[in-house]
């Protein structure tokens, strides 16, 4: 068990990361996994009430589970430091918000707190076929200790060593991001603190690249 | 944030203006090769510095010449205005006696600044950070072909950008403090690199 600053900052209920010996190097490499977000419904409401719509793109995906509304991104890559928990977490895919012809598109997910800061989840945002720029679109809360296991299986492809879990992360709208929505859908109902949703994340260790 | 906040604003007004497509890259049918200059091979060799590949065929050696390789998980490329992030898996390492340094999962992108790679610098697999690692000097604008001549280019087709990697001056002050050497300069040549992309539905 490794106590860090990191974690105190992110959220003060939580100063540990579980690693099993089995998989104890200073360094994660993930490779693959996915994120998983389950929308609340102060933003389902919001974006309805604006007669927003929303769709995933690029391999994300939205489901409806157990009446929840759900969006899941693939994880293609990514770094975890359990020693001074410094993550970064990459993904593919994402959602466009959409509203009569004004169509946004916000994709390649990316958590991190490798550039400075506290835990973000940075995003590409495109307007209408253009790429805008990238923008801090959320701010993350740990609510729980991130944990990593090892598996009992391995597959051909990937030489996976393990898992990473990221449980219980509060995805809060951040003001860049509120700024934008209200700018481009010319409403003024979206702001920073926003409930986005809750996700999980769940990326497999690359055990391979640990060994080196 | 204000700046930033009225740029987005102002640039999310004009963007409904735009009419030309943003292409997204497949994974999988999407690399960047980078031919290592002879110089910074040298340069490395003489400062008893081995580099590596973290993945197969991140590093490869053929007929003297040493090429670096890295798969596409995604990309985005808007070439009406000129706005690119391209992820990159993989990356490269760098060994010194017990130091032991790994460049990985390099992003190339322009928005904070001009054309740029970025990557996770991690020393003896403590994450230091991302750090621009080289500048981009692009030899013309990105290369789009569709794979039909008599359709839309926004259909499927591939999309090819060249261009040549310096030495960052975060990059060089941070190799040659890891290594204790003085060698490393900002704007030294590190190679020539071609992202070879695949596109399908440009109008995402």
């Amino acid at each position: 068990m490794l106590r860090t600053s990191f974690l105190r900052a992110a959220c003060a209920s939580v100063a540990a990361i579980m690693i099993p010996h089995a998989i104890a190097a200073p360094t994660l490499e993930l490779r693959s996994g996915q994120t998983v977000v389950e929308l609340s419904s102060e933003f389902l409401n919001a974006v309805t009430s604006l007669g927003v719509s929303v769709t995933s793109v690029s391999g994300a995906a939205i489901r409806n589970r157990n009446g929840k509304r759900t969006a899941v991104f693939p994880v293609t890559n990514g770094s975890v430091d359990t020693g001074f928990l410094r993550l970064e977490l990459i993904h593919s895919g994402g959602l466009t918000l959409q509203a009569g012809d004004t169509r946004v598109t916000l994709s390649q997910f990316n958590i991190e707190n490798v550039t400075g800061g506290a835990l973000r989840l940075k995003g590409i945002v495109t307007a209408n076929d253009s790429i805008v720029g990238e923008v801090p679109l959320f701010d993350l809360t740990l609510t729980e200790s991130p944990s990593a296991r090892p598996l009992n299986f391995s597959r051909s492809d990937v030489n996976l060593g393990g898992s990473l879990r990221l449980a219980g992360v509060r995805l809060a709208l951040s003001g860049e991001a509120a700024a934008a929505l209200n700018s481009v859908f010319k409403v003024t109902a979206f702001s920073r603190g926003l409930n986005i949703g809750t996700a999980n994340v769940d990326a497999f260790i690359d055990e391979r690249l640990n060994l080196l | 944030m204000r700046t930033n906040t009225t740029f987005l604003a102002l640039a999310l007004g004009v963007a409904s203006l735009s009419a030309k497509p943003t292409y997204e890259l497949v994974p999988g049918a999407s690399q960047t090769s980078v031919v290592l200059a002879g110089s910074f091979v040298s340069a490395l060799a003489s400062l008893g510095v081995t580099p590596g590949g973290l993945e197969a065929g991140n590093l490869a050696v053929s007929g003297g010449v040493a090429t670096a390789t890295f798969q596409i998980p995604s990309a985005r490329i808007d070439t009406s205005n000129l706005r690119l992030q391209i992820v990159h898996t993989g990356g490269l390492s760098l060994r010194a006696g017990s130091t032991f340094v790994t460049l990985s999962d390099f992003i190339i992108e322009n928005f904070a600044a001009g054309p740029r790679l970025t990557g996770l610098v991690k020393v003896n697999e403590n994450v230091i950070g991302r750090v621009p690692l080289f500048t981009l000097t692009l030899s013309g604008a990105p290369e789009v072909k569709s794979y039909d001549a008599t359709a839309d280019a926004g259909t499927a087709g591939t999309i090819s950008i060249k261009a040549r990697l310096t030495l960052t001056d975060d990059a060089a002050k941070a190799l040659n403090g890891i290594f204790g050497v003085s060698a490393f300069a900002k704007d030294f040549v590190i190679g020539e690199a071609t992202v070879s992309g695949t596109y399908l539905d440009g109008a995402l």
